[in-house]
């Protein structure tokens, strides 16, 4: 299920780290690891990582791999939170009415 | 990045504002997903008033604090901070609001980015882009990893 893929994905900081930097542009690995206390081939291993979820996606130009963030797994586990709420709110809805108070007139 | 909305949900529910506020906050633990909680059989609670925690207790007593009340306005609005795996300075914010529709209540909830989350919704929906991967990041942590 790729909404717990991104889940699990992002519950790492430096993952989310390189999802902050690529949602301000695209970046090559070398640019990722300049800005990351992680070496090179970490990084590396981390968009493996991200790209199953389809969190990033990467593009070759020339030698260098471009990489870029996918909406695709945001949208998914975006969908899991909303699953949350749906759930949750028709648990409460149950409940409110089950314990409402009798009607009494309008003030 | 494609911008990707918030999350918004909202029901209507049939008693009065007053009512549903109460039981959306002192009866948390009655209504939170068992599915979406760190411990089996765990406790929630929603302390009353801005800085009240929002925390889970196992049945052995472990406590996960999972944020807190930032604004407290029976019976329209609440909102809590949900901290675990964001930032300190920027937590996911849910606002839940309670406007009054007859007979009934409608109940909203709009689940956002808390670096963005000015007092005034509408101005956090404008600017509101690319933030999904902290507010996803935060659900993450709480749920994938809970020794977080």
């Amino acid at each position: 299920m790729s909404a717990a893929l991104a889940l699990d994905a992002l519950g790492q900081p430096t993952r989310r780290e390189i999802v902050a930097l690529l949602a301000e542009r695209p970046r090559t690995v070398g640019e990722l690891a300049g800005g990351l206390p992680v070496s090179r081939p970490a990084v590396s291993q981390h968009l493996r990582v991200l790209e199953a979820a389809r969190l990033v996606a990467h593009h070759r130009d020339g030698t260098r791999r471009v990489y870029r963030i996918d909406p695709t797994g945001f949208v998914s586990a975006r969908g899991w939170l909303e699953q949350f709420w749906i759930t949750a709110l028709e648990r409460f809805v149950e409940l409110a009415e089950q314990t409402a108070p009798p009607e009494e007139p309008a003030p | 990045m494609t911008p990707i909305a918030p999350v918004r949900q909202e029901v209507r529910v049939r008693c009065r504002p007053d009512h549903a506020f109460a039981v959306f906050t002192s009866r948390v633990d009655a209504w939170w997903p068992p599915s979406h909680r760190r411990f089996p059989a765990s406790t929630l609670s929603l302390g009353a008033g801005v800085g009240g925690p929002l925390v889970e207790t196992s049945t052995t007593g472990e406590v996960h604090r999972l944020g807190e009340v930032v604004r407290w306005e029976p019976p329209e609005l609440v909102c809590f901070s949900w901290r675990l795996g964001a930032p300190p300075s920027a937590p996911t914010l849910a606002f839940v609001r309670f406007q009054a529709e007859g007979e009934h209540t409608r109940v909203r909830v709009e689940h956002v980015e808390g670096a963005h989350a000015l007092p005034d919704w509408a101005h956090t929906a404008t600017i509101f882009h690319r933030s999904w991967g902290h507010v996803l990041a935060a659900f993450a942590a709480h749920l994938q990893h809970p020794e977080s």
